[in-house]
């Protein structure tokens, strides 16, 4: 059984609807990446699986239950083991980088302050920025930044990651260390379903690519057969421009 | 001119009017920080429940609304006439201090509640995004991320507008409350020199406000600076 | 507005002389502003005829005194809603206020004559009768709407405080005051230089009472025994000699003191919204008045604010430090008290200014002193790029100002403008407090003769917010089609 089953997935309002019956399944540690033209729905989808936008109909389950996006309750048991980094990394400006990964676990988890504060270092330390706990979001770099972001998300040990473009905010020379970071996070086996426009590292780093246009999934298979041998002409077109670059 | 200044100057600099001045300075500062603290706290109330989303605040919403845009709308002199003769009803023996106080804290519920909801609008939609997929509550989320942060766009306005209304409260003499707008008044009705009874209160108005303006200036250009303190 | 609502159902609040007795306190309300009834002496208590009286009333009573300083205007609905035990202030006994409350017997008369200087050459009260003569009246005073049928032709200054009257006469903004010679008399002493003058003979004799809440019967057959003792022991005539300096023009009788009152119940407050519409064009008219004076200061401060603007930005340091003075100045200090400067003490180097002139005036400076700060900072605002880019095209001075900067300092400022615009609107209403009759002066007016304040001045908001929302709708309609500014 996929651990992550999208059914039917549909999104936006009357004539132009954003998601237009999505299917994706994921496995427990599968590392999929969407792509596809801009305006095709691939952000749009990870809002609404972490329930930031609501679907308009379609079904969702997690490890086998059904996610009602309409209970509060429901939402908050999802993001207990769903969690998502943004593009924009959306840091609390108020806090320093461990308060802002220390939150979240203390007041939604429960766990006790001190405890979370020893992981948040570890998690600081995972993502090679062991020294700036006590700073500011205003005060570090894009990348930096969007580490923090990450080992805010890892914090509440969710059992699958989604990451929203997380390298397009970016300065070209700081995109390598947050893809670093991914990469290390692919390795201890969380499922992960992201959006990037970075080809090649997600033909390097995915078990698996789906190509999205016009709010529906258009073809899926392993990095490989996507990027030499897709089947569909939207698929073929689309990959044909991004190479020619 | 100068010959009944000098005659009125033994009687006029004494303790008695020293002190008559201080206290009527009291009152007025005692109004603005009572009726603008008070407005802050309701104020912010309004702006939540304008903020909210839920149904069945719907009429409550309108209803802060409406508040907020009709009170911007009444003379402060008009509100306190109001107050003044609506009070009797509830509390004949609120004092007429009390009663101005009521009537600050009406008007500037109304402007603070702008000034706190243009605040929390400054907060990008992206940060409540970002505590909302950690699985914050909404009141969470208020409290710990969009509050904090809002502090430093609402502070400077809120700041200007109670050193501002520290000079509307000299309204509240119409009402017979003895602040410093009253008390010159007095002053010149004991037959002191208006340059007496009106210079004395408007170099204590100047060395209130200008020093507090200045500060309210500087917490801007300050707050300005730093996103995160 | 649900304050107002809620009036109708709280019952009210009198005192019984039972409770007053219990809480060993009498409230009694003394206007604080009406030497020598009553009045702050210099240090800060209330002394006076008044006060006097109402001490040896609380001790017959048995209780301790409470002074409440009470306008003239306020002191039936203070004691409708039991605020005040007793009202003294020279409460005039009048059908209108009998209806309302009850009163005592006759603490003392009011015998109506005429205070004027040696400039208007008058031996009787009849002469006064005349166009060119400008009588001066205090609002809520009964003699308001008797001057009206006695001397219809001349003109009027209503103004609101007693000393306020015979300042008005000695600045030569009125001719006459018609009033209780005894009460105003004193006051003719701040002004030693001026020739004062006193008609003989009295227009006619009113008489005052204590004013009681009704139904308070006990209370009434109480202060209406201790009154009676106190005429009797000559104590009352004798206060009335130290406080004036000579008899009461026309004693109480021993006919009016003997007099006993019937029972009276509580009316209780009820909302009469009768008394006000008829008064709406009135009102209407005063919104007119409130616009005139706006407007005026709008404009001209608009003109201060831009020159003063320009020479902080353009000017040598000397018009740089004036000019920054001035906004300093009047953006510190209340418009109301530089109003009271421009009123009040201009006289006395001999610029006289009318009420409508004194506000105008005030407003005008306290509005150029803030527009300054607005067009300062739509000027400093025009960006460096924008001008860059002109220059860069070789647009020539004139161009440059036309068609870059003035759309550019126009987009920045016009939002705050018309926010100022309003906040002008509200603040004529300032011009009451002077006497000026516009939409606030018109409803002070009207609420002192009908007693219905919360009525008048319920509808009194509601007119301002009309007029306020119509004229920011308009200005937000001007700025979108002439300069293309953005609804906020």
């Amino acid at each position: 059984m996929p651990f992550l089953d999208i059914v039917d997935l549909s999104a936006g309002y009357g004539g132009a609807p954003i998601l237009n019956g999505v299917n994706l399944s994921v496995g427990k540690g599968e590392v999929i990446s969407l792509i596809g033209p801009s305006g095709s729905g691939k952000s749009t989808l990870l809002r609404v699986l972490i329930g930031l936008t609501a679907p308009s109909s379609g079904q969702v389950s997690i490890d086998g239950t059904p996610v009602d996006y309409a209970s509060k309750a429901s939402v908050r048991a999802l993001r207990r083991r769903m969690s998502i980094v943004f593009q924009q990394f959306n840091l609390f400006q108020n806090m320093t980088a461990l308060a802002n990964i220390c939150l979240a676990p203390v007041k939604t988890l429960g766990v006790a302050p001190a405890a979370a504060e020893a992981r948040g270092r570890e998690l600081l330390a995972s993502v090679g920025l062991a020294d700036k706990a006590d700073s500011y979001p205003d005060q570090l770099s894009g990348g930096q930044q969007q580490r923090v972001a990450i080992a805010r998300a890892l914090a509440m040990q969710p059992e699958i990651l989604l990451l929203d473009e997380i390298t397009s905010a970016l300065d070209p020379e700081r995109v390598g260390e947050v893809l670093d970071t991914v990469r290390a996070l692919a390795a201890t086996g969380i499922s992960m379903l992201l959006v990037s426009h970075e080809m090649s590292f997600v033909r390097e780093i995915s078990t698996r690519v789906v190509m999205m246009d016009a709010g529906r999934v258009v073809e899926s298979g392993p990095p490989a057969q996507i990027f030499t041998a897709p089947q569909e002409a939207r698929t073929k077109a689309f990959i044909g421009a991004i190479i020619r670059h | 001119m100068i010959d009944r200044l000098m005659a009125e100057a033994p009687a006029f600099f004494t303790r008695d009017t020293a002190a008559f001045l201080g206290l009527a300075l009291s009152r007025t500062l005692l109004m603005t920080v009572i009726g603008c603290g008070a407005g802050f706290v309701l104020g912010m109330v309004l702006a939540v429940v304008r903020r909210s989303r839920a149904g069945w605040l719907a009429p409550a919403r309108v209803l802060a609304a409406a508040y907020v845009e009709l009170f911007r709308r009444i003379p402060f002199l008009v509100i306190l006439i109001l107050v003044l003769f609506s009070v009797q009803a509830f509390a004949p023996d609120l004092s007429l201090l009390g009663i101005a106080a009521i009537a600050v804290t009406l008007a500037a519920t109304a402007y603070l509640s702008e000034i706190v909801r243009a605040g929390l609008e400054s907060v990008p939609r992206a940060q409540v995004e970002g505590a909302d997929v950690l699985g914050l509550s909404a009141a969470q989320s208020f409290w710990l991320v969009i509050l904090p942060q809002s502090w430093r766009v609402i502070l400077p306005p809120a700041a200007a507008f109670m050193v501002m209304f520290i000079k509307d409260t000299a309204l509240a003499s119409h009402l017979g409350v003895v602040e410093l707008a009253f008390s010159g008044k007095i002053l010149v009705n004991r037959g002191f020199s208006p340059l007496y009874g009106f210079g004395a209160v408007l170099i204590l108005y100047f060395l209130l406000s200008w020093p507090l303006g200045r500060m309210a200036a500087w917490l801007e250009t300050r707050l300005a600076v730093s996103r995160h303190r | 507005m649900l304050l107002w609502l809620a009036l109708i159902a709280v019952p009210l609040h009198a005192r019984s002389l039972d409770t007053i007795r219990a809480t060993g306190v009498l409230r009694v309300g003394v206007n604080p502003n009406f030497p020598p009834m009553s009045s702050f002496a210099a240090d800060g208590t209330l002394k006076g005829f008044d006060v006097d009286v109402a001490r040896r009333l609380a001790d017959r009573l048995g209780v301790r005194l409470q002074l409440v300083p009470t306008e003239a205007a306020s002191r039936v609905p203070f004691l409708v809603s039991g605020r005040i035990d007793l009202a003294l202030g020279a409460l005039t006994i009048t059908p209108e206020r009998e209806a309302l409350i009850d009163f005592t017997v006759p603490l003392h008369s009011e015998a109506m004559g005429v205070i004027t200087t040696a400039r208007l050459p008058v031996t009787r009260w009849q002469e006064l009768d005349r166009a060119d003569i400008t009588l001066v009246n205090m609002r809520g005073n009964q003699s308001v709407s008797v001057l009206r049928e006695k001397l219809p032709k001349p003109q009027r200054l209503l103004v609101d405080g007693n000393a306020d009257t015979i300042r008005a006469i000695a600045q030569g903004r009125a001719d006459a005051l018609v009033e209780n010679v005894d009460f105003f008399v004193g006051f003719t002493k701040n002004y030693p230089d001026i020739a004062w003058r006193v008609l003989p003979d009295p227009i006619f004799v009113a008489w005052c009472g204590i004013g009681i809440a009704q139904g308070n019967d006990a209370l009434r057959a109480a202060t209406d025994a201790a009154l009676r003792q106190l005429h009797g022991d000559g104590s009352i005539a004798a206060l009335w000699r130290k406080h004036y300096g000579a008899a009461m023009t026309v004693p109480v009788s021993a006919a009016q003191l003997a007099s006993v009152a019937k029972a009276s119940r509580p009316t209780g407050y009820r909302f009469d919204w009768s008394g006000v519409w008829p008064e709406l064009p009135y009102l209407a008219a005063g919104a007119v008045i409130s616009l005139q004076i706006a407007v005026i200061a709008f404009v001209a401060g608009a003109a201060i604010g831009l020159g003063c603007a320009l020479a902080r930005l353009r000017g040598g340091t000397l018009l740089r430090r004036v000019c920054g003075a001035y906004v300093s100045f009047f953006t510190n200090t209340p418009a109301l008290v530089q109003i009271f400067v421009l009123y009040y003490a201009l006289p006395d180097i001999g610029v006289k200014l009318p009420a409508f002139a004194a506000v105008v005036i005030g407003l005008t400076l306290n509005a150029g002193a803030y527009l300054a700060e607005i067009l300062r900072g739509g000027i400093v605002a025009v960006r460096t790029v924008e001008l860059e880019a002109a220059e860069v095209l070789g647009l020539g001075r004139r161009d440059k100002l036309v068609h870059v900067m003035l759309p550019s300092i126009i987009r920045t400022v016009y939002r705050p403008l018309s926010s100022f615009f309003i906040v002008l609107v509200l603040g004529s209403s300032m011009g009451a407090l002077f006497g000026v009759e516009e939409l606030t002066g018109r409803a002070i007016n009207i609420s002192t003769a009908n007693l219905r304040t919360i009525e008048t001045f319920a509808v009194t908001g509601l007119i301002y917010i009309v007029l306020t929302l119509v004229a920011s709708g308009l200005l937000a309609g001007a700025g979108r089609w002439l300069f293309r500014v953005r609804a906020a």
